[in-house]
């Protein structure tokens, strides 16, 4: 071929392109303009097919088999039947085998790209079955063709007031012989705002995952579900088949650091807070955790999420979660998570660490209501357990692997049932915040016209277990701590305590609490003292400082350096209560003869007391049932004098008058 | 054992031959017996006695004490199964008797028996809060009974224990 040949050919290839593609583009562009004339006809046509108003900017047509829908929004479908529906999207792109539309006039999507789609979620029972196994998944012909969707930037809302958002780029594949895949990354959860230091890094939000199985003719088998990200890996399998979801698989998070800094309000040590010396909590050096013998049966129908059985072991403890989730725009919820769930009902040893935690509530606009309860199963009667019960009201929970837990509600009232003892405690404006990388935790509360502040450690080198833990109360209303223990009947003032709480090697509490310019007033003991020996002025005692030191170890109580302060009364000594309720005390009692002088009982004994003490000292021991202590006078001058001067009969009826006005006090 | 039990069948069958029907005013008779047989060492006819009245005679005067009897009695020949019946029977019953705080000792001796280690321990609390006591000029406080079968009890509350005697034998010391 000669060169002239060569270049005529070149050019007129050059030309028959360049009118090709013109053709292509001005057929493109005159398919476009006719389109978007007829857009209004199109968004009809849609909206009806899809059954939901429909509007978008504009639709083009991108050669040679794309289509380009911008700016696409939807209203919400009339009705509630639906488990999920788009609001609006950036862009979407669909493409379609041009061939095969051309030669067989059959228009398949093989591919569709959604740029920043918003898709609010009402069922996820639904969204699940109807999507996965459903739509996008579902079990076709081995001749079908390939079918993949992309979601980029997508928003995924739920919740009443759209509380639950997740995050996503995602990408689904299917082949032609029924194999899925989906691959992608999600964010998940959102933080409660106590001011700074409480946000999350971004991008440490976002998890990766990869999924692998195939279409059966009843669901999905699960050949690989992996999650990951630097410190976080997890890889399941099992099957979704109808509404039965089986999982099996492990878990690992390793190196976890505390990425970010307690919340403002939280922030700061609690040493100094109030009158106490606490030693700071031992930090944890254990940052990983791996969960194993992981295998759930939960059933997914309609708006119920049931969890048949769920049991995993953390740290080699074994863990049961059993219960039911329902709802759409407010989850109903009933959980039970036990550790060592096999040893429920037949244990021969006492196990410190079994225990149950049940969830009963409400979960609306993100936030709970409702009652959570933690049994301590300890002792190897199960019947025979302490409970704590809290009943929350709007109680709002963040979770981040790597920044922690923040909690936050208003008000909660907590009991806590030993025995035949209860305790209330009633908390406002609660908050607290958990690191999961460092083990370590703070809250704050008001409590009873004061405030209180912790933090503590937990102890994840056996579970979930709390290790110490520092609580420092300041000013709370002395008064109204008798809902926490009846023992505090009649004490009044602001009190200020300091409380550790350690389970290293077993768990006890300790601590101290004082009560400045407080009065008693109607405390039983005083009561039968005033009255027996005709003294007004116990009825109501002010004092400038009331101090004692506790000890509560397993299911013993021991008071100790109590001391209390006052013009004319003065009180020091110790109680104990051991395991069977039975109280061992001693106290001494100092009265001045000023208040001594108000007793027309006393003031002829004024002879026997030594001139030169301006206090009478009374010691007692006490001793029984708490509820009715026995009741001994110790030793002194001036009880000697006392005996020296009574006849036998009258020291018996001495005794038997503190009897009768003993028993009427006790009724 | 054997004899124990021997005489306890041939005294219930006697019983039943010629005690019943019962008639009214018959319980303090019977137990006016059962009180001379015990003194006069003859445990096994004074039971018998005592056991006629709780078996017919619920709400006789005598009841309670008849019923202490009848445990003291199965204990003395080592039944602890009706020992143990009897003695709960009177701490649900008559909570208000002078014999409780020894039902609960004759418990707490059972349970320690039958090496329930906690139910005797759980005993000896319910003795110790049996009793609330001021001592004022003296170290204790003294509760007695005496038993239908003659038995002497005491039991002293001091601040920190609780001493049961029996026949001025000390019984146990329950430190608290």
């Amino acid at each position: 071929m000669s060169k002239n040949t060569y270049r005529r050919t070149v050019s007129r290839l050059l030309r028959g392109s360049l009118i090709v593609a013109g053709s292509i583009v001005f057929g493109s562009l005159v398919f476009n303009v006719a389109v978007n004339i007829q857009k209004t006809k199109i968004e009809r046509d849609i909206s009806a097919y899809l059954g939901q108003p429909v509007t978008f900017r504009n639709i083009l047509y991108f050669p040679p088999h794309c289509f380009i829908i911008n700016d696409i929004s939807f209203k919400p479908p009339s009705g509630r039947g639906r488990s999920f529906f788009f609001n609006r999207a950036r862009k979407v792109k669909i493409f379609f085998p041009l061939f095969q539309f051309i030669s067989g006039g059959d228009f398949k999507i093989t591919r569709i790209y959604i740029d920043k789609p918003v898709i609010t979620v009402n069922n996820y029972g639904s969204f699940s079955r109807e999507n996965i196994q459903g739509r996008l998944f579902d079990y076709t012909p081995e001749e079908a063709e390939d079918f993949s969707v992309v979601l980029r930037n997508a928003l995924f809302i739920s919740g009443e007031n759209n509380f639950l958002k997740i995050g996503a780029d995602v990408v689904f594949e299917k082949s032609r012989n029924n194999l899925i895949s989906s691959y992608g990354r999600i964010r998940l959860g959102k933080f409660i705002n106590f001011g700074a230091g409480n946000k999350a890094p971004a991008e440490d939000n976002f998890l990766e995952f990869s999924f692998s199985g195939y279409r059966t003719k009843n669901g999905v088998n699960i050949e690989n579900l992996e999650l990951k990200k630097n410190y976080f890996y997890a890889k399941f399998w099992g099957s979704f088949q109808q509404d039965t979801l089986r999982l099996n698989g492990v878990l690992s998070l390793s190196n976890l650091i505390a990425a970010i800094n307690f919340p403002d309000k939280l922030s700061g040590a609690i040493g100094g807070f109030g009158e106490t010396n606490m030693p700071h909590p031992y930090f944890s050096s254990r940052k990983s955790f791996d969960i194993f013998d992981f295998d759930c049966l939960a059933k997914i129908n309609g708006k119920t999420i049931t969890l048949e059985n769920f049991t995993f072991s953390l740290q080699g403890v074994p863990y049961g979660l059993r219960g039911v989730i329902s709802g759409d725009k407010a989850y109903l919820l009933n959980f039970k998570f036990s550790s060592y769930p096999a040893q429920r009902y037949r244990r021969e040893v006492k196990n410190l660490n079994v225990f149950d935690l049940g969830v009963l509530g409400a979960v609306k606009s993100g936030k709970f209501s409702g009652k959570v309860y933690y049994d301590f199963l300890q002792k190897p009667d199960y019947r025979d357990f302490t409970r704590l019960v809290a009943k929350f009201k709007d109680l709002s929970l963040g979770v981040n692997l790597l920044a922690g837990l923040r909690l936050y509600f208003p008000e909660a009232k907590i009991s806590y049932k030993a025995g035949k003892n209860t305790s209330r405690i009633f908390l406002k404006d609660f908050m607290a915040a958990g690191r999961i990388g460092a083990g370590d935790f703070k809250f704050s509360s008001y409590l009873y016209d004061g405030f209180l502040r912790a933090e503590g450690v937990l102890d994840f080198n056996r579970g979930l277990f709390l290790k110490s833990c520092n609580i420092a109360v300041k000013g709370a209303d002395a008064g109204k701590l008798v809902d926490l223990s009846p023992r505090f009947k009649g004490f009044h003032g602001k009190c200020d305590a300091g409380i550790v709480y350690n389970n290293y090697l077993f768990p006890f509490l300790k601590g101290n609490f004082f009560i400045q310019n407080g009065c008693l007033k109607d405390v039983s003991f005083f009561n039968w003292l005033s009255d027996f020996f005709i003294l007004p002025p116990l009825k109501k005692i002010d004092f400038d400082r009331l101090i004692a030191q506790f000890v509560i170890k397993d299911e013993t109580v021991n008071i100790e350096k109590i001391k209390l302060n006052s013009p004319d009364v003065k009180l020091k000594g110790s109680l104990s209560v051991n395991a069977e309720g039975l109280v061992s005390s001693r106290l001494s009692l100092l009265l001045s003869k000023n208040i001594l002088a108000a007793s027309p009982k006393f003031r002829p004994l004024f002879g026997l007391i030594d001139k030169n003490s301006f206090f009478l000292d009374f010691d007692f021991q006490l001793s029984g049932s708490y509820e009715a202590m026995n009741f001994k006078w110790l030793d002194s001058d001036f009880k000697k004098k006392l005996h020296a001067l009574l006849p036998a009969m009258i020291e018996r009826s001495v005794e038997h008058r503190i009897e009768e006005l003993v028993a009427k006090i006790n009724k | 054992m054997k004899k124990y039990t021997l005489i306890i069948l041939i005294t219930l069958f006697f019983n039943a031959l010629f005690f019943n029907p019962v008639f009214a005013g018959e319980d303090k008779d019977l137990y006016s017996k059962g009180i001379e047989c015990s003194r006069a060492k003859s445990v096994d006819f004074a039971f018998s006695y005592f056991d006629l009245i709780v078996r017919n005679y619920p709400d006789s005067k005598f009841f309670p004490d008849a019923l202490f009897a009848v445990g003291e009695y199965y204990f003395l020949v080592n039944d602890t199964g009706p020992a143990a019946a009897a003695f709960n029977e009177l701490i649900s019953k008559y909570p208000g008797s002078g014999a409780v705080v020894f039902a609960f000792f004759y418990l707490a001796q059972i349970a320690e028996r039958q090496k329930n280690d906690n139910l005797a321990k759980d005993l000896e609390t319910r003795i110790v809060k049996a009793k609330t006591n001021f001592l004022i000029f003296k170290d204790f406080k003294e509760y007695r009974y005496k038993s239908a079968l003659s038995k002497k009890y005491k039991a002293r509350y001091f601040i920190d224990r609780v001493e049961i005697f029996i026949d001025d034998k000390l019984g146990a010391k329950i430190t608290f």
